[in-house]
């Protein structure tokens, strides 16, 4: 079982500017915890009125997102939780891009890109998640358990 | 949710006890409830109005063939006409869009009513299909306290929780009896309790071929100490709601008349669901009377709605 902590307020506020920045999330009225360095959940600010004694805690809130070489990164979920705040760094791909960065595929750029930076990736209405791009490419972090793993019958599959 | 095929179910063999303790219950609509445990139940969905809006779902699901139709009595659970099997695999199951929930899964919950900004807990949470519905049903708000003891059934819990997006969760994982004897009270308790799962029969069908009233005991000893620790972990004022998969009156009935027995300030409430055929709880079953108020509690059985079978009961505990 992770070790959950409330982050520091340098930490709360680096977040917030990233979160503010990168994805123009605004409204965040949660508490921050993070179990280890790079992974930080949210729970409703309701969590401090909870008494924990005696409570084996296995985890708190949801997991929203990863920090890495400074880069905030959404959780796969958190794109779709917050989808009608996101207007930044939203990058658009057509159904063939789609079910590829579905099945787990990294997507490939046709120009370099000098700074390294986070894109939440988007078909249509549905937000599929964060990439990073570096060296070309948009680095796929879709979690395992959501890829496209078996040829789908086209009711399954994502609209046309 | 496995959906088994007609062929497959109509091999259960059922054991002479098990019809006979419900010919008790039933008399000779007896036949019916076998009948209706030989029937494949239809696959049903709940939107998860956390990532997604009921309309939205709607139309994305229609415009790529899927035949669905609300549940009469819960406005966000539908029935799935086509496609039949394997609906984990759609983009929609993976993005966190809807939930598969049996049709009688779905209204524990609704009895229960949990509003934003509550404290409640889940006392028996994995997989987790009423926890997600409880947190869209608070919108996010408030806490609920998500348990399990088995830490393997806590994984798949997570990954719901995750899937669906919920923020105002704390999993634990530990035995629900000592919840009664923590500092911490609770707004609102479920106890969708461990059980024999007769109602289940239509999606586990090994459950009627290994039914053994032996081990119903000790479920229901198991079942009385869970309901008196859920209730004593409530404020005052607060509210219960025992559920449970199988309609058993020693599961049921029985375990609800033990924590009457052990707890005065307990009180039976009327419980109101829109468009469900329900029928009251027992009040006199083989050598055992319950109080009339056992009236108040609800049994489904699967030929009232095609649904699996529930027995479900919402408690007070009076300041």
């Amino acid at each position: 079982m992770a070790k959950f902590e409330r982050v520091s307020s340098k930490t709360r506020k680096m977040i917030l500017k990233q979160l503010k920045e990168n994805f123009g999330i605004t409204d965040f009225p949660y508490v921050i915890l993070s179990s280890g360095k790079r992974r930080f959940w949210i729970c409703p600010p309701k969590v401090a009125q909870i008494n924990f004694k005696g409570l084996l805690i296995h985890s708190i809130g949801f997991y929203f997102a990863n920090i890495d070489k400074n880069i905030l990164r959404l959780s796969f979920d958190a794109t779709q939780v917050f989808a009608n705040q996101i207007k930044n760094n939203i990058l658009e791909i057509d159904k063939e891009s789609a079910e590829k960065w579905l099945r787990g595929e990294s997507l490939q750029l046709n120009k370099e890109v000098k700074e390294k930076k986070v894109v939440v990736i988007k078909y249509k209405n549905d937000f599929l998640g964060c990439g990073i791009i570096s060296n070309k490419k948009i680095w796929n972090h879709v979690p395992k358990d959501r890829r496209t793993i078996v040829e789908l019958p086209t009711e399954f599959e994502l609209p046309d | 949710m496995f959906i088994l095929s007609e062929e497959d179910l109509q091999k259960i063999k059922f054991k002479k006890a098990f019809i006979e303790r419900y010919r008790a219950i039933l008399g000779p609509e007896v036949e019916n409830f076998i009948e209706y445990s030989r029937k494949p139940l239809t696959p049903t969905i709940r939107v998860n109005t956390i990532k997604i809006s009921k309309k939205e779902l709607v139309e994305r699901l229609t415009a790529k063939g899927w035949i669905i139709e609300p549940l009469p009595w819960y406005e966000l659970g539908f029935w799935v006409y086509k496609p039949k099997y394997q609906l984990g695999n759609a983009i929609e199951h993976r993005l966190g869009y809807f939930y598969m929930q049996g049709p009688a899964s779905m209204i524990p919950p609704l009895a229960l009513n949990p509003k934003p900004g509550e404290i409640v807990l889940d006392m028996a949470a994995a997989p987790g299909s009423k926890t997600t519905q409880m947190a869209a049903m608070m919108r996010n708000q408030g806490i609920i306290i998500a348990n399990d003891t088995d830490l393997e059934r806590i994984v798949a819990l997570r990954g719901n929780l995750q899937r669906c997006g919920v923020i105002n969760v704390i999993v634990t994982n530990m035995d629900g009896r000592r919840f009664g004897r923590l500092p911490q009270k609770f707004d609102k308790v479920l106890l969708d309790a461990p059980c024999s799962g007769d109602g289940t029969i239509r999606i586990k069908p090994h459950i009627a071929e290994q039914w053994n009233p032996k081990v119903i005991k000790g479920i229901a000893k198991l079942q009385s100490q869970l309901i008196l620790s859920a209730f004593d972990c409530l404020v005052d004022g607060g509210e219960l709601v025992y559920s449970t998969c199988t309609l058993n009156p020693e599961e049921d009935e029985m375990v609800v008349t033990y924590l009457l027995e052990k707890r005065e300030n307990a009180k039976i409430l009327d419980i109101k669901i829109e468009n469900l055929k329900t029928r009251p709880g027992l009040t006199e079953w083989d050598k055992y009377e319950f109080p009339e108020d056992l009236k108040k509690t609800l049994r489904i059985y699967p030929q009232d709605n095609d649904t699996e079978g529930f027995y479900i009961a919402r408690v007070k505990k009076v300041g």
